[in-house]
């Protein structure tokens, strides 16, 4: 297999560190009981594996009851439960103009069953000096009487454009808002605390920057706060009743959960909490930086909203459409994303035109020549396409 | 022959939590599957110890908050 150069980190995380594919290893070699359904011996260590993934998820994300993690199979999954959970008929919800489709699609949804309304607030992205005071201040003038939640994206998925949480928190609270919170692109990379943060319900990736498995995700609720149920079946206690538990997180997490899956997330939230957030930030920052500076430097390149330094980085080669610019590097052994990044909301507000852009995610496994092979790539590509033109 | 007592919970995870706070008490513990005549909803889970450590349990328990359904045995 030829040496691939893997930048698609925003959508998934590759490689996993040894530690998860360990642990997976483990948990289907030793004892993938079913959790919660039972006391014998490979069932109770099952389950004592996923609830070691739950402390480990807790401690990291400011959560004082494991409890209160509920898994899910990443983050769309735990965004759905939440705003489906705990909006009512006739709620008004106020969303980012960044917003992926797993925020907008089922907030829209909702609209347009006559659920809810919603209303869009600027991020005011390309906005040189933009503050936070200009942020809160465009979401306080969209607030209605009946404005019950507020769902935004930490970190944009196109451009590491990043909304400051711990003052739109604040701000939700102190209106009575549930505040809920995309953490697609920062769970692992940026601090959260849920508690500090005001959050009232978080919804993370396991498979990005948590460094999981893919099929892993989860959804923090704050410690009062209960959700209608989006499924229901098995939950392996109180198996008499017609209804869900009233509790987390077994009224939550219908069915057998992925017990590989959590025993390899376990592993990935270790490794992030090893290695420390804020050194896995300074590196990706790093690695930013330098391509930033490199693209920069090229004829022929529009970069996205670059001074918001971050793991992401979108940009687009003049006159050569994104898929085919992919295209191009896939068969030059280079993984990065084209397209819309199912982002149409957050591609209208950069203006990024017809054929959405590139886009370039790190992790703590990317170096600085990787980005030296794709800016020699994209060299070529750019050569390439003015010869045939 | 010791004589053994249950504390039962709400749910599996709450019991896993309850075991771990009762092992850093040094107060060994068994998961068990509640019967039916322990438990009106059907499946619940217990933890299982020696009926003399029943006061530390309940004290152990209460400090970290953690709910118990009710005590069995005794």
């Amino acid at each position: 297999m030829r040496a691939i150069v893997y930048l698609d980190n925003a959508a998934t995380t590759f490689p996993k560190p040894y530690s998860v594919r360990r642990a997976i290893d483990r948990c289907l070699r030793e004892y993938c009981g079913n959790p919660g359904r039972s006391a014998h011996a490979l069932s109770l260590a099952a389950a004592k594996a996923i609830y070691d993934c739950r402390l480990e998820a807790a401690e990291l994300f400011g959560i004082a009851s494991p409890e209160r993690i509920i898994f899910t199979y990443n983050t769309t999954y735990a965004l759905n439960m939440a705003i489906k959970g705990l909006l009512r008929r006739g709620d008004h919800v106020l969303i980012s103009d960044m917003e992926h489709n797993a925020v907008y699609r089922p907030v829209h949804a909702l609209a347009a069953f006559g659920e809810i309304s919603y209303d869009i607030f600027p991020t005011h992205c390309l906005h040189p000096n933009r503050n936070t005071e200009q942020i809160l201040s465009s979401i306080a003038n969209l607030i209605r009487p009946n404005t019950r939640m507020l769902v935004a994206s930490h970190v944009s998925n196109l451009c590491s454009a990043a909304l400051p949480v711990a003052e739109i928190g604040h701000f939700c609270r102190e209106r009575g808002i549930l505040f809920v919170l995309d953490a697609a692109q920062s769970a692992g990379i940026e601090e959260i605390n849920c508690t500090q943060m005001q959050i009232d319900a978080l919804c993370a990736p396991g498979h990005k920057a948590l460094y999981g498995p893919q099929g892993s995700g989860l959804l923090a609720i704050r410690d009062d706060l209960t959700m209608a149920t989006l499924i229901e079946g098995g939950s392996g206690i109180n198996s008499l009743d017609d209804f869900m538990p009233d509790f987390p997180p077994e009224r939550y997490e219908a069915g057998t959960l992925a017990t590989p899956v959590l025993a390899g997330l376990h592993a990935g939230i270790r490794f992030v909490r090893d290695r420390g957030t804020e050194s896995i930030r300074a590196a990706e920052h790093a690695l930013y930086r330098h391509l930033r500076e490199m693209l920069g430097n090229m004829q022929g390149v529009t970069l996205y909203a670059p001074e918001h330094v971050g793991s992401t980085l979108l940009f687009n080669l003049d006159g050569i459409p994104a898929p085919e610019a992919a295209a191009s590097l896939d068969k030059r052994g280079i993984c990065l994303r084209a397209g819309f990044h199912c982002s149409p909301l957050g591609h209208q507000t950069l203006n990024t035109g017809e054929n959405g852009a590139l886009r370039v995610g790190f992790s703590v496994f990317n170096q600085p020549n990787d980005n030296e092979i794709l800016v020699r790539a994209l060299g070529e590509i750019q050569h390439e396409h003015n010869t045939r033109n | 022959m010791m004589q053994t007592c249950i504390a039962a919970f709400t749910s599996m995870t709450v019991a896993i939590g309850a075991q771990r706070a009762l092992s850093s008490a040094a107060i060994r513990t068994s998961v068990v599957k509640l019967n039916a005549n322990q438990t009106t909803h059907g499946c619940a889970y217990g933890l299982e110890f020696s009926c003399s450590q029943l006061q530390n349990v309940k004290t152990v328990l209460a400090a970290r908050g953690i709910q118990v359904s009710n005590y069995l045995g005794g």
